[in-house]
């Protein structure tokens, strides 16, 4: 018999306090366990999704998050094939590298002139390949299926708009979309035909100067738009862009602008004709954990580049930094959780105990006039809420786990990522964070042995003789 | 009687015989009842000798119960001093007075106060963790001095399957556990009925012969307080006397019980 087969004997001793005792110390864990995963599961969600969209690192101009947009040419990386070879042919890079592309932001007025409406419009060349490889990503193995890339590769003057912006520039109907709001007539009456006039001057100079004019024109059954912004010397050009599709943007603002865009096309509006360049290189890895490792690499190849001394690079969390917001608000809600739970825990526990040391005070007396020293007393209280607390931490953790893995994940929860339009699947992915599990025994443990040091001492402290007359 | 050498005597070779086990000087305690103090020991002066079956007597509220929890070193005086086999426990700290009591002292209870979960052998046993390491030898020795205080068979029995008698008998055999040389007894009869008191001082102070330490209880029935070596009679938190009783060991089934 030891010190532990005696503590289990006293907690079945009150069998349904134990067990209520246990009960709570269950359901605390259950919810750290379930929440826990749960909030794991939705980062690793935010973490696909953004990853899909931003790579894992973004090389660019020192300067270009904050300034870029304002100056697109200036910030612009002007020999990116060079560097992307570098990256790409690296030995060192090439286990973890699993795309590195150009992107290209520009802005400026979009014009649907045949309907006699414009406005601005902030968009992203991409290069149409590559970005369906970014955007199957699932290097968190969720089995999310890979966002859709609306770009066609053999469509390389067509891109695609925000539904918000296809509702300014008046293309419900030339698109075909339902659930598209039309301008109220009046609206655009007064101003509408100063600008058009000079818009659709702009748009006839830059056609006639075009090279690429010529295949576009009979492809008259897309619609299209202008797209009009500056040149590097400052000078306005212009490019017609067909509309494939819409695609809805979660965040207001953003679908109001929004514009995705074969990057040539967005390369002969901001550097001409001719130019070439990339606001940014997208670096996205197989796997988010290699990030330092790559990034080290990169800075290193940088180095030895010509003008790398001015380029930084920079992860997914600064180039998003909404992603840092959300893991950090679903953490603060966790961290809630946890506290309450941790709290559960302590009450319970302390009153478990407490109410044993009560109901044991001539048998403190007994065993300290036997010659059992004080923190023999204390240390026999305090395995019992160790015991007890352990004992539903695992049982809570264990039924936690299965019930989130087997449970909810069987139940089709879905959940919209900030700033997405698409829903996609989450559960609970406690099994994958060991982590969770372990810590949250410990801790729960951690707190029941804490909360059992009150009562336990005030055990200890009993007078003999006192404590002898409750017998 | 053969004596297994679960008890055998340990006298103290440092010790002569006739001093006292215990010397008590103008022991006074008195208890707090809200902002009344209520004398117990009124100036107590008694040497209690070694090696012999000492019964505490008086009425009820005289004192008893007070002046053996201050030999027992679980209580400590107001004024006065206690001296246990010459060590003064008001000199001990906390640690060492548990220390002193695990080695020095049993103790028997009136309503017996065993563990409720732990059997009869391991009530026994747990004594011993204070003294004895090998987990094998406790249960060994727990084993034979069930078998001296006759429970034999019965050593895996809980509390709450033993009669009043038994567990008392646990309860002694548990004070025996680490070799005392002082086993204090208040009032080991008074939940018992009167025959099976009897048997119970009859067991003491056959143990008590047998081992040689100094056997104290405490005891207002007339019957069982003849059977000691030793009367100390205390009235009103006092000594009030003390005679030898029959020095000569009375064999048991002589010892009567009548009502105080
Ligand atoms: N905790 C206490 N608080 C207040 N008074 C107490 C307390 N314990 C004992 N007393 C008082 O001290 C006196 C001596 O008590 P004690 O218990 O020593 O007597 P006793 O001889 O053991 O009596 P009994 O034969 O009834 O057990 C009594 O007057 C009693 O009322
Ligand atoms: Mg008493």
């Amino acid at each position: 018999m030891n010190l532990l087969d005696l503590a289990w004997r006293n907690l079945l001793r009150n069998r349904r306090r134990s067990l209520l005792t246990l009960g709570a110390l269950c359901i605390g864990a259950m919810a750290v366990v379930i929440f826990g995963g749960y909030v794991a599961a939705m980062i690793n969600v935010l973490q696909t999704d953004t990853v899909r969209d931003s790579g894992h690192l973004q090389i660019m101009r020192k300067g270009f998050l904050d300034f870029g947009r304002g100056n697109p040419e200036r910030f612009a990386i002007r020999d990116y094939p060079a560097l992307i070879t570098r990256i790409a042919d690296d030995p060192e890079l090439k286990p973890m590298l699993r795309v590195a592309t150009p992107i290209l932001r520009v802005q400026g007025v979009a014009g649907n002139f045949a309907a006699g409406a414009s406005s601005t419009y902030a968009g992203t060349g991409w290069q149409v390949a590559e970005r369906d490889r970014l955007l199957g990503w699932d290097g968190n193995g969720l089995g999310l299926p890979p966002r859709a890339n609306r770009l066609q590769a053999d469509q390389p003057e067509a891109g695609v708009i925000g539904l918000g912006l296809a509702q300014l520039l008046s293309m419900c109907q030339a698109l075909e979309l339902r659930d598209c709001a039309m301008p109220p007539a009046a609206a655009t009456q007064d101003d509408a035909p100063a600008i058009d006039a000079s818009l659709s001057q702009l748009a006839a100079q830059s056609s006639a100067t075009s090279v690429t004019n010529a295949t576009t024109t009979p492809a008259d059954a897309t619609p299209a738009i202008e797209l009009l912004s500056a040149t590097s010397g400052g000078a306005p050009s212009v490019v017609r862009m067909q509309v494939l599709r819409t695609e809805r943007q979660g965040v207001r603002d953003l679908d109001m602008v929004y514009a995705a865009m074969p990057i040539a096309l967005a390369e002969r509006l901001v550097f001409g004709p001719e130019g070439k360049g990339a606001s940014a290189i997208v670096v996205q890895l197989e796997h988010t954990e290699q990030i330092a490792a790559a990034r080290a690499r990169i800075e290193k190849l940088l180095a030895d580049f010509p003008g790398g001394a001015n380029m930084e690079v920079r992860d997914f969390k600064d180039v998003q930094p909404q992603y840092n917001q959300v893991v950090n608000m679903f953490s603060a809600l966790f961290q809630f959780i946890a506290l309450l739970m941790g709290a559960v825990t302590l009450f319970s526990v302390a009153n478990a105990v407490g109410m044993s040391v009560g109901e044991r005070v001539g048998e403190i007396g007994t065993l300290r006039s036997m010659g059992f020293k004080r923190r023999h007393v204390r240390r026999m209280f305090i395995l019992e809420g160790a015991l007890i607390g352990t004992l539903g931490a695992v049982v809570g953790v264990l039924l936690g786990t299965l019930l989130g893995e087997y449970g909810i994940n069987q139940a089709g929860i879905t959940w919209t990522p900030p700033g997405r339009a698409m829903p996609v699947p989450v559960g609970v992915d406690a099994l994958n964070h060991p982590a969770l599990l372990i810590g949250t025994v410990a801790i729960l443990a951690l707190i029941a042995c804490l909360s059992s040091l009150w009562p336990a001492n005030r055990a200890a402290k009993m007078e003999i003789v006192e404590a002898l007359r409750h017998v | 009687m053969n004596a297994p050498h679960a008890i055998t005597a340990s006298p103290n070779p440092l010790r002569p015989a006739d001093t006292p086990i215990a010397r008590v000087r103008g022991l006074h305690k008195s208890y707090l009842l809200g902002e009344v103090k209520v004398p117990a020991l009124r100036g107590v002066d008694v040497d209690i000798p070694r090696g012999c079956f000492t019964v505490i007597a008086g009425p009820s509220g005289s004192g008893k119960s007070t002046l053996l929890h201050l030999l027992g070193c679980i209580d400590r005086p107001d004024s006065g001093r206690v001296e246990i086999d010459g060590v003064s426990p008001q000199t001990l700290a906390d640690d060492q007075l548990s220390e002193f009591r695990a080695r020095r002292i049993g103790f028997v209870f009136q309503s017996f106060n065993l563990l409720p979960v732990l059997s009869a052998v391991e009530n026994v046993e747990y004594a011993m963790r204070l003294v004895a390491h090998d987990p094998a030898q406790r249960r060994q020795r727990a084993r034979e001095l069930l078998g001296e205080v006759g429970l034999g068979g019965m050593e895996d029995r809980r509390p709450n399957q033993l009669s009043g008698g038994q567990r008392q008998r646990v309860a002694i055999a548990r004070a025996l556990a680490n070799r005392p040389d002082l086993v204090l007894a208040d009032e080991p009869t008074a939940n018992l009925d009167g025959h099976t008191g009897a048997e119970i001082i009859a067991l003491m102070r056959r143990i008590q012969r047998q081992t040689g330490a100094s056997f104290i209880f405490s005891s207002h029935d007339a019957g069982l307080i003849r059977a000691a070596d030793v009367c100390i009679r205390v009235a009103d938190g006092q000594v009030v006397g003390q005679t030898a009783g029959q020095t000569t060991p009375r064999p048991s089934q002589e010892v009567q019980h009548e009502p105080a």
